[in-house]
């Protein structure tokens, strides 16, 4: 499933591998507020910036990778045409939805789960009320376990067409068809994924430190934000 | 010890039902001309079995996960902007309708002759609450009139959404008691 292999961390070696996660992640935060509030030549901007980042870091493995998402921007862009008679307003949407796409990509392509889970401790550890490891903790699992799920979602499916699951008309039936395979598979996972940390005597408690910021880290970061500084002046 | 298993099995549950929220904007269904698209879904599934306390949770974590960047919002988008835009409000809306849902349903899921009444009431509430979140704001985001508000964030939906709700009672009452012996077994 191309899906599956898109939300995944890739191993070749990039630029951005060596930019600490907290910079990323805070700039993609404001990449992604800039994106829809924008002027025409900002947006230009950014767009050239996010294809720049994308072409550099990120290695498309297969064509159907972002097969899906070129054909979603096509369906925005005709969706917006037939709302606004704008072809200049649609190509607008259609850009904003693929630099949103490939900046999360570029984010999820270059950063491991580990490191993730590092940078939401950071950012979440001053707010008061909420477990920090909770959340860091969720955080990493649950992006171990999208591209599982994506997979067996996948099979389940092409399980479901072989047995002519298409041709059913009640559409509960249909949809329970898909589903509770699903959740039966994640119920079955949850066990093993538990067992197994129990095994390895997982409490909870680990060095959630990162590297303290370097000179480098802060040309990063000012690199970034001069040109959010620029997307929104120009 | 016992403890601490409980909460570890609850966390890679609680983990779980996140990503599925996630591959939930992924996964199209074809009901009708429409296809639909089983986000929402997965969010009131959450409430029905997992309970309010950790259905917020997954919320939580998904609204996190989504606020940093990562493509789990619909169509593959991700980041503060898709909270902030149009569509933010239906994203925010999730954290009470999982709530009212869980409220509602979670306790009498399983456990008694009513619960499939529970349960869809439950799930109904839930999705109003998404809407009742999500076309005011969409009103106010696009500076919208009410009707066109309407017709464009909610009754489109519908009826895919009433399949969704008719779907999550049986698949509730199934998969209660697996959910509730994950939870409840000690090593």
């Amino acid at each position: 499933m191309a899906e599956a292999v898109f939300f995944r961390y890739q191993d070749q070696s990039s630029f951005l591998k060596k930019v600490d996660p907290r910079i990323k992640i805070l700039l993609l935060l404001i990449y992604t507020i800039i994106l829809y509030h924008t002027s025409t030549r900002g947006l230009i901007l950014l767009s050239v910036f996010t294809i720049f980042l994308f072409t550099a870091n990120y290695r498309i493995k297969s064509p159907g990778e972002i097969k899906g998402a070129l054909l979603l921007s096509l369906f925005i862009g005709a969706a917006a045409y037939l709302s606004s008679s704008d072809l200049f307003f649609s190509i607008l949407a259609v850009s904003r939805f693929l630099m949103a796409v490939l900046l999360g990509l570029v984010l999820i392509g270059t950063t491991h789960s580990v490191e993730i889970e590092k940078a939401v401790y950071w950012f979440v550890k001053p707010v008061p009320l909420i477990s920090e490891t909770e959340i860091a903790m969720r955080v990493r699992l649950t992006i171990t376990f999208i591209p599982d799920i994506m997979e067996t979602a996948a099979q389940i499916k092409e399980a479901g067409l072989s047995r002519c699951v298409q041709n059913v008309k009640n559409p509960v039936r249909k949809l329970k068809a898909l589903i509770v395979p699903l959740l039966y598979a994640i119920i079955r996972k949850a066990e093993e994924t538990a067992l197994t940390m129990e095994a390895r005597c997982y409490s909870g408690e680990r060095d959630y430190a990162l590297e303290r910021f370097t000179l480098t880290d802060l040309l990063h970061l000012s690199t970034g934000l001069a040109v959010a500084a620029g997307t929104l002046l120009v | 010890m016992s403890s601490k298993i409980l909460s570890l099995r609850s966390t890679v549950l609680i983990a779980l039902f996140t990503a599925l929220i996630a591959v939930g904007a992924y996964i199209a269904v074809p009901v009708g001309p429409v296809p639909i698209v089983l986000q929402n879904f997965f969010v009131l599934l959450a409430g029905t079995l997992l309970g309010s306390r950790k259905g917020l949770s997954v919320v939580v974590t998904y609204l996190v996960l989504g606020a940093i960047g990562l493509p789990v919002f619909h169509n593959g988008t991700g980041g503060m902007g898709i909270i902030l835009g149009p569509t933010g409000g239906y994203l925010i809306g999730y954290i009470p309708a999982v709530v009212v849902t869980g409220l509602i349903a979670g306790r009498k899921a399983g456990d008694s002759k009513n619960s499939a009444l529970f349960i869809l009431l439950g799930t109904l509430s839930g999705a109003v609450v998404v809407y009742l979140c999500g076309v005011p704001w969409l009103k106010y985001n696009l500076d919208m009139a009410w009707g066109k508000a309407l017709s464009a964030g909610m009754i489109p939906f519908l009826i895919g959404d009433a399949v969704k709700v008719a779907a999550v009672v049986p698949i509730t009452r199934w998969l209660k008691p697996a959910i509730d012996s994950l939870e409840n077994e000690t090593a």
